[in-house]
C-alpha cells in the first residue's frame, strides 16, 4: 500500500531522511539536513519547509521516535530516531527507488 | 498520516506551533552557530541564518498541514463563522428561520395526517380487498335482507360477507347503574370478513343471527379488562344488556379497529320489521383471492334478477340490483378532497417560503459582494469561500430543520385536535419523517442552490471593480431574478387568497341561510329512555316533565320533540292515503308538543297546528311542511288529504292508523345548512307517546344564569336515574353543523395570511434593494429638479407594478384550478366575481403598504449626499 500516492518527491524524501538515520543514533533536524547535503556530495540542500513536514508525518506515521534533547552547544531540541516500522519503510522505499529508476534507465535507452 | 492521528491533532494545534516554533529557533541558533564558525560576525551570521532558513511562518503553517486535519479545522472555524454571521444579522436570520420553520412545518403537519388517513390502509388483511355493496340506483344506499340473503347465498366473488349497524348505548349488567355502552349489530362472519379472530372465544354462528335464536355477545377488550377484570373465564357467562341477557361468546382483541367507536358486538338478526329494509346498515364483504373489483360486480349484476324475483312486488320499477365498491373509499370519501385541497395549500406555502429565502440569499450576497472581493484578492483560495458558504448553509438549513420539526409537531397536535369532521385513520396519526425530510431538502436544495449560484456568477467578478463600486453598478441579472421571485410570491399568495375568498364567501352565505325556526334563547337537552321503561312509564315521565318544568326558575316555556333540527334524522317510510306511487321511503317524522311551532317561530302557512285537544283517543292527525305538501300536493288540497306512517308502496309496515293532515308549516333545515328542507311529517306527541325512544326538550328561558343547572335538578328530581344528554344552547345546534366550514375557511385564511406577510416581506426587501441600489440616479433626478413626489411616486410605481403583474398571474391560475374546489362552496361560484375584485384590492393595498416605506426613504435621500457618496 502506497505510503505517498501521488508524491514521488515525498518518498525520496523520505528515503533520504531514513537512510540518514539508519546508520543508527538520534540526530536534530539541523544535523539529519546537514547531513543529506554532505552525503550528496554538497549537491542536494533540502529545504526547512520540506524538512520538517516530512519529518513530522513520519513520526506520526511512526517511521520516527522524536525526543526532546540539548544540543553540544546547550540548546533545547527535538531529536528524531528510526524505528523498526521505519526500517522496514526504508527497505520498502529503497526497493521502491531502484524500480522506478530500471524502469526510468529503460525507457530512456530506447528513447 | 492516518486520519485519527490528524483529527487527534486538531486538538493539539497550539501545543504542536509551540514546540515547532522552539524547533525552529534552534535551528536558526545552528545555522548562525555555523555561519560564525565561517567567519561571519554576530549580526551578518544572524542575518544569513534567516535568509537560508526562509520563513519559519509559512513553514509551521506547512508542517502543521502536513500532520492536522486542517478540513476539520477550517469547518470549525467556518462553523463559528456562520454562527457568528447569523447573530449579527438577527432579522435575516429570523426571517429565514421562520419561513423556513412555517413552510415546511406546515406541510409536514398536513402530510402526517393525509398519510393516516387516506393513503395508510386500513388495518386488516388485504384491506383493498374489502367492499361495500349498495343499491345501484342511487336513491337509497340501503339494502335489505331479502338481496342479502340471496348474495349470500348465490355470489362467486366475495369469500364472505357480513353487515353491520350500530345499536346505540345500552346498559351493561351486571354491574347496574349507570354504565352504559356502545353496541353494533353485526351478523355471523363479520369478523372473519375483516379477517380478524377473537382473542378468546369464536364469532356468534348462525344460531344466534336466526331470528328467535339465543342471545350472545362479543365484548371489546377494554370493556373486559375494565369491567370484568379480564376475567378469564368470561366466556358462557351471562351478562344484561338493557335488563335483556347476552352470553359472552367471545373477546376482541386488544387492537381491535372500527370505524365506528364500539364496545360490544351483538348479533344482527332478520327482525321482520321496518330495520328489515337495510336503512343505516352498511354491507361489507372480502373478494376472494385473484377477484378483482369489476368482476365482482359483473357477478353481482348476473344476479340482479334474482334480487328482483326475491323482492317480489317490493321492488320499485326502476330497480338495478347492487353495486361494489371500495370500503376504504368510502370510510374517507367525505374528507378525501378537503385534505388534498388544504395539502394543496401547505405546498403552496412551502414554495413561497423557499421563494422568500432565495431571495434573502440574494439581497444577502449582494450586501457581501465586496466583502468576498476582498477576501479573494487577500489571497482566500476558491473553495475555502465555497467551503464557508456551503456551511453557512448547512448552519440555516439545520436552524430551519430543528424549527420546522417544533413547528410541526406543534401544528398536528393543534391540526388533529381543531379537525370537525372524524378522521377515519385506523392508527394514532404521528409525525411522518418522510415528509419532514423531503421539505427539508426542497429548502437546503433552494438555500444551496440561491447561494452558489450567484458566487460562480463571481468567477467573472472584477475584483477591482467590486472594491470600487460598492455595488453602484446594479447586476441587472440579480435584479430580474429578484423581481422574478418576488412577481412569484404574490402570485401564489393570490391563488391561495382567492381560495380564502371562496371559502370565506361560503361560509358567510351558509351562515345567513334561513333556518326556518329562531334558536335564540333556547335551551335543549334530549332524555333517552331506559327502554326496560314500560309505555305507560315513558308516557308518565313525559308529562311530569312538562307540568314541573315550566316552573323552575328562570324558564319560560317548555316544548319537546323527538328529533332537533339539524341535529340528525328520524325517519319512517310514509305513504299518502290510497296514492302507493307517492311514497317516501325515508320522511322525516317528528313527534312534536303543540306549542313546539310557536316556541321555534316556525309560521303555520295553512290550517291549523297541534292543539291539547290531539290526544291519543281522538282522530289521528298530522302537519306537513312545505316541501312536503308541494311534493305530494303540487295543486293544494293537502289539508283534508290523508296519510300513512309506516306505509310504503302499498305495503304496511306497521300498525299506525292513517292520520288526517290539518295544516301546513314553513319549511325548517333539517340536518345541514348546505342542504334543502327535508319533507317532514308532525304529529302530535301525545299521540304516538310510548313509542318513542327518546324525548328532546326545547326550553325558552329569560335569559339567567344557572338554568341549566335548575334543569339538571328538576329532571333529577323526577327520576333520579334518567339521564339528561347534550345539554346546550339551540344556537349551539346550528354553529355546530357549520364546523367543517368554518374549519376549512379559516385555515385557508391562516395559509393565506402567512403567504402575504411572505410575499409583503419580500416586496420591501426588493424595494429596498432598489431604492439603495439607486441612491446616486435618485440624487441626480432631485437635483435636476424633480420633487419628492416625483421621487415617491417612481418607486411607488415600481413595487406596484410588479405587485399587479404577481396578481394577474395569481388571478389567472386561481381561474384555471378553483373549479376543483366547487364541492367545499356553498352557493358561490368558483369564478365568485366578488371575492376575485376583493383579493384583488387587497393584494394592491398590501403592494403599496409593503413599496411605501422604501419610497419614503428614496423621497428623503437628501441628493446632495447621494451625488457625493460613491
Amino acid at each position: 500500500m502506497p505510503k505517498h500516492p501521488n508524491d514521488r518527491l515525498q518518498g525520496t524524501l523520505d528515503l533520504l531522511i531514513l537512510k540518514t538515520l539508519a546508520r543508527g543514533g538520534s540526530l536534530h533536524g539541523y544535523a539529519i539536513a546537514q547531513r543529506i547535503h554532505q552525503a550528496t556530495g554538497d549537491s542536494l540542500r533540502i529545504e526547512e519547509g520540506s524538512l520538517y513536514p516530512a519529518l513530522q508525518r513520519m513520526t506520526g506515521d511512526r517511521w520516527l521516535r522524536a525526543q526532546w534533547g540539548t544540543t553540544d552547544t546547550g540548546r533545547k531540541a527535538r531529536f528524531y530516531t528510526m524505528t523498526p516500522g521505519g526500517r522496514r519503510q526504508l527497505e520498502e522505499e529503497e526497493r521502491r527507488w531502484l524500480l522506478l529508476t530500471e524502469a526510468i534507465e529503460k525507457a530512456l535507452r530506447f528513447a | 498520516m492516518a486520519l485519527l492521528g490528524r483529527l487527534w491533532n486538531v486538538l493539539r494545534r497550539a501545543r504542536l506551533d509551540d514546540d515547532l516554533r522552539q524547533e525552529f529557533e534552534t535551528h536558526l541558533a545552528l545555522i548562525e552557530e555555523d555561519e560564525c564558525a565561517h567567519g561571519l560576525t554576530g549580526d551578518q551570521a544572524r542575518r544569513e541564518a534567516r535568509l537560508r532558513f526562509g520563513n519559519p511562518l509559512s513553514y509551521r503553517e506547512r508542517t502543521l498541514d502536513a500532520v492536522i486535519a486542517t478540513g476539520v479545522e477550517h469547518a470549525s472555524a467556518d462553523l463559528r463563522h456562520a454562527v457568528r454571521l447569523l447573530r449579527k444579522n438577527p432579522g435575516f436570520t429570523t426571517v429565514a428561520v421562520v419561513s423556513l420553520a412555517l413552510g415546511i412545518g406546515v406541510n409536514a403537519a398536513m402530510f402526517s395526517v393525509i398519510d393516516a388517513v387516506l393513503l395508510r390502509a386500513l388495518p386488516y388483511r388485504q384491506p383493498e380487498q374489502l367492499v361495500r355493496l349498495t343499491q345501484q340506483d342511487g336513491k337509497t344506499d340501503a339494502v335489505t335482507v331479502t338481496e342479502y340473503d340471496v348474495l349470500k347465498e348465490q355470489n362467486r366473488a366475495f369469500s364472505s360477507i357480513a353487515a353491520y349497524r350500530g345499536a346505540g348505548e345500552r346498559r351493561l349488567g351486571p354491574s347496574g347503574g349507570q354504565d352504559w355502552i356502545v353496541t353494533m349489530y353485526v351478523t355471523a362472519g363479520f369478523l372473519a370478513t375483516l379477517d380478524v379472530s377473537p382473542a378468546i372465544g369464536r364469532e356468534f354462528d348462525s344460531e344466534e343471527t336466526q331470528p328467535g335464536g339465543p342471545q350472545a355477545v362479543i365484548l371489546s377488550d377494554s370493556v373486559w379488562r375494565d369491567r370484568f377484570g379480564a376475567d378469564p373465564t368470561i366466556l358462557g357467562r351471562l351478562v344484561t344488556l338493557d335488563g335483556t341477557s347476552f352470553k359472552v361468546v367471545g373477546i376482541l382483541p386488544a387492537a381491535f379497529w372500527l370505524p365506528q367507536p364500539t364496545d360490544a358486538l351483538i348479533p344482527l338478526r332478520p327482525s321482520g320489521g321496518l330495520d328489515d329494509l337495510g336503512i343505516n346498515t352498511q354491507i361489507v364483504a372480502r373478494l376472494r383471492d385473484g377477484v378483482n373489483l369489476r368482476q365482482a360486480q359483473a357477478d353481482v349484476g348476473t344476479l340482479t334478477e334474482s334480487f328482483r324475483r326475491a323482492l317480489a312486488d317490493r321492488a320499485p320499477p326502476t330497480y338495478r340490483g347492487l353495486s361494489v365498491s371500495s370500503y376504504h373509499a368510502w370510510l374517507v370519501g367525505d374528507v378525501r378532497l378537503n385534505l388534498l385541497l388544504l395539502f394543496g395549500a401547505t405546498g403552496l406555502l412551502l414554495l413561497i417560503a423557499c421563494v422568500n429565502l432565495a431571495m434573502l440569499l440574494i439581497a444577502r450576497f449582494t450586501t457581501r459582494e465586496r466583502e468576498i472581493a476582498i477576501r479573494v484578492a487577500l489571497g482566500s483560495g476558491r473553495r475555502r469561500l465555497l467551503a464557508q458558504c456551503l456551511m453557512e448553509n448547512l448552519v440555516l438549513a439545520a436552524l430551519g430543520a430543528g424549527a420546522s420539526v417544533l413547528a410541526a409537531y406543534v401544528l398536528l397536535r393543534g391540526l388533529v385536535s381543531w379537525v370537525p369532521f372524524t378522521l377515519p385513520a385506523a392508527a394514532p396519526i404521528h409525525l411522518d419523517g418522510r415528509v419532514l425530510g423531503f421539505a427539508l431538502m426542497v429548502a437546503l436544495a433552494t438555500s444551496v442552490v440561491f447561494t452558489l449560484v450567484p458566487l460562480f456568477m463571481t468567477r467573472r467578478l472584477n475584483v477591482h471593480d467590486a472594491l470600487k463600486s460598492s455595488g453602484r453598478t446594479p447586476d441587472n441579472v440579480r435584479t430580474r431574478t429578484r423581481n422574478v421571485l418576488v412577481v412569484g410570491e404574490v402570485a401564489l399568495s393570490a391563488t391561495l387568497l382567492i381560495a380564502a375568498g371562496l371559502l370565506i364567501h361560503s361560509l358567510y352565505r351558509i351562515q345567513h341561510e334561513r333556518l326556518g325556526f329562531e334558536p335564540d334563547g333556547l335551551i335543549t337537552f334530549v332524555t333517552p329512555f331506559d327502554p326496560l321503561r314500560t309505555a305507560a312509564d315513558r308516557t308518565a315521565f313525559t308529562r311530569a316533565i312538562r307540568e314541573r318544568l315550566p316552573s323552575v326558575p328562570g324558564v319560560r316555556d317548555v316544548a319537546a320533540t323527538n328529533v332537533l333540527p339539524l341535529a340528525g334524522r328520524g325517519n319512517l317510510p310514509t305513504q299518502r292515503d290510497a296514492h302507493p306511487e307517492q311514497s317516501i321511503g325515508g320522511m322525516e317524522i317528528r313527534m312534536v308538543t303543540p306549542n313546539y311551532f310557536e316556541m321555534l317561530g316556525i309560521p303555520v302557512r295553512r290550517g291549523r297546528s297541534f292543539t291539547s285537544a290531539d290526544v291519543r283517543t281522538s282522530l289521528p292527525v298530522a302537519v306537513v311542511n312545505d316541501t312536503l305538501a308541494r311534493t305530494w300536493w303540487p295543486a293544494g288540497g293537502a289539508v283534508g288529504d290523508r296519510l300513512v306512517i309506516g306505509m310504503f308502496q302499498g305495503r304496511k309496515l306497521t300498525n299506525d292508523s292513517p292520520r288526517e293532515v290539518v295544516g301546513i308549516v314553513g319549511d325548517t333545515k333539517t340536518l345541514t345548512l348546505k342542504d334543502p328542507a327535508r319533507p317532514t311529517v308532525f304529529v302530535p306527541l301525545d299521540q304516538v307517546m310510548g313509542d318513542t325512544s327518546r324525548v328532546a326538550w326545547i326550553v325558552r328561558t329569560d335569559g339567567s344564569s344557572g338554568v341549566a343547572a335548575n334543569l339538571r335538578s328538576a329532571v333529577a328530581g323526577i327520576d333520579r336515574g334518567q339521564r339528561v344528554l347534550q345539554l346546550r344552547r339551540m344556537d349551539e345546534i346550528v354553529a355546530s353543523t357549520t364546523a367543517t366550514s368554518r374549519f376549512n375557511a379559516s385555515l385557508f385564511a391562516l395559509f393565506a395570511g402567512m403567504a402575504v406577510v411572505l410575499a409583503a416581506i419580500g416586496l420591501y426587501g426588493v424595494l429596498s434593494f432598489l431604492v439603495a441600489q439607486r441612491r446616486h440616479e435618485v440624487g441626480t433626478r432631485m437635483a435636476l429638479g424633480a420633487s419628492r413626489g416625483d421621487v415617491l411616486a417612481l418607486f411607488l410605481r415600481q413595487g406596484i407594478t410588479l405587485t399587479a403583474i404577481g396578481l394577474g398571474l395569481g388571478l389567472g391560475a386561481a381561474l384555471l384550478l378553483t373549479r376543483w374546489f366547487s364541492s367545499l362552496l356553498f352557493s358561490v361560484q368558483p369564478r365568485d366575481p366578488a371575492s376575485f375584485a376583493a383579493v384583488a384590492i387587497l393584494l394592491l393595498l398590501v403592494g403599496v403598504a409593503a413599496s411605501y416605506v422604501p419610497a419614503r426613504r428614496a423621497a428623503s435621500i437628501d441628493p446632495m449626499a447621494a451625488l457625493r457618496a460613491e
